[in-house]
């Protein structure tokens, strides 16, 4: 397997390219879904690819509760530097594990914290109006999954405007779109070349989100009017504070989307345009990774089959 | 990779949030009251034995986040919770979503936040397309 065994580690570079061009030129839902995937298959590969060079590397090491023949010259000379990349890779892994537990824990006791908070209300509602002067709304992923908006949220929008938001968090609720937005956090953990597909895949659920919402709506206009009046009232309320301005939001590019046509629902764009590169760059990197991860762990398989004697008289 | 949490970063936030969780406390005492008190029988019934000055400086946050209203210009100031049950939950919740980083990693918010350019080029995107004007606005502001 040679070097090729570490193409996994590093393949996901290809989810640069990827995670720029697809939130510009897919349908948001296509888009959404394929940089989930991407994240997916390339973590796992990455996590296949650690645990390969653990076994590897550290299998002759004293102490290590794997068989000695699993790492005898044959296995080891599949991998270049195979104690360095053994023992680098033991705490590579260690660090993925705490990276991925910490990341489930936070997500979950902040769900569940929310959910005790919302018992509060009188109301079991699946839209839950909190009374508060600050103006915001969220969707509570959970079965059933809950909307939380502010009061002061819904009084600086029109009933019409309403029900846009009503409509736009619904859509990430049916959609699911927290499973997609978790899936790429861990990811991240796994392997932080990853990283940039978190804000990508961000965008591209609010724009999924939005398209939903005009559609259920009928009317884009009104959708990105809702948007956008959303957030200037949520901009001019938090001026107070410090923490939020940090970075420009994408506020205005979901309104100029929204503004224009209705993005097209084809699933596989043409070849030759920025989108079908995008695509193409996307599948030949997961592939690529794919099949080095696959042909890593079969070659390795085969060599530790030949050095362990299986029948046993 | 346990170590990290004992430095003095971790020290303002766990401050934060004991004072988060006095202000609950005050409120649901306030709660509890049917007419307007003093900050003297809020302190009686907090447990915990807190000063009668860091009561007053719990309340007098709660006032700055119009959580409780002061009533009673003359000599004994009242208090006042402004929140019903449902109020108090409110208050929890902003508590909760205050946490940025958590939050930020579970929910998505209807729209994030803007830099002051983004909220021009907002108004601009929203007032230049009347009714009648539909033209498509493709080209990709801001990056």
């Amino acid at each position: 397997m040679g070097v090729f065994v570490y193409l996994p580690l590093v393949l996901p570079l290809t989810a640069l390219p990827v995670a720029r061009l697809t939130e510009q030129h897919l349908h948001p839902r296509s888009a959404a879904r394929l940089l989930a995937t991407v994240a997916v298959i390339l973590g796992s590969c990455t996590i296949l690819c650690l645990g390969l060079l653990v076994v590897v590397g550290t299998a002759q090491l004293p102490g290590n509760p794997l068989p000695d023949s699993w790492s005898d010259d044959e296995v080891r000379k599949a991998v270049p530097q195979d104690r360095i990349a053994g023992k680098t890779a033991v705490a590579a892994l260690t660090a993925v594990a705490v990276a991925c537990a910490s990341t489930l824990w936070r997500h979950y006791s902040f769900r569940a914290r929310a959910r005790r908070t919302l018992a509060g209300l009188p109301t079991t509602s699946e839209v839950a109006v909190l009374p508060d002067g600050v103006p915001y709304a969220y969707a509570l992923p959970g079965s059933p999954g809950r909307i939380m908006v502010s009061s002061a949220m819904l009084d600086c929008l029109t009933p019409a405007e309403q029900r846009v938001l009503l409509a736009h968090e619904r859509a990430h609720l049916a959609g699911r779109h927290h499973r997609l937005l978790l899936a790429v956090q861990l990811a991240g953990c796994v392997n932080p070349l990853l990283r940039p597909l978190r804000a990508a895949l961000t965008y591209s659920t609010e724009r999924w989100a939005d398209e939903q919402a005009a559609v259920d709506t009928g009317d884009r206009r009104l959708t990105a009017r809702a948007v956008g009046k959303a957030a200037i009232v949520s901009h001019r309320s938090a001026t107070g504070t410090v923490a939020a301005f940090a970075a420009a939001g994408p506020v205005p590019r979901r309104v100029a989307a929204l503004l224009g046509p209705a993005p097209s629902e084809r699933g596989w764009p043409p070849v030759l345009t920025p989108t079908g590169i995008a695509a193409f760059v996307a599948a030949a990197g997961s592939a690529l990774s794919t099949l080095s991860s696959l042909n890593a762990v079969f070659a390795l398989f085969v060599a530790l089959e030949a050095a362990t004697p299986l029948q046993e008289p | 990779m346990g170590g990290e949490k004992d430095g003095s970063p971790a020290e303002p936030r766990s401050r934060r949030r004991g004072q988060g969780e006095l202000e609950t406390q005050v409120l649901t005492v306030l709660g509890g009251a049917s007419e307007p008190v003093t900050a003297a029988w809020v302190q009686e019934r907090l447990d915990g034995g807190l000063s009668y000055s860091t009561v007053i400086t719990i309340l007098t946050r709660l006032l700055d986040k119009e959580a409780v209203t002061r009533t009673g210009s003359g000599r004994p100031v009242l208090w006042q919770s402004t929140a019903n049950g449902a109020g108090l939950t409110a208050f929890r919740m902003r508590r909760l979503l205050d946490q940025r980083d958590d939050r930020d990693a579970v929910l998505s918010s209807f729209v994030s936040a803007l830099s002051p350019d983004d909220e021009e080029l907002l108004r601009s995107l929203l007032g230049e397309n009347g009714p009648g004007h539909g033209g498509p606005s493709t080209d990709r502001p801001g990056s």
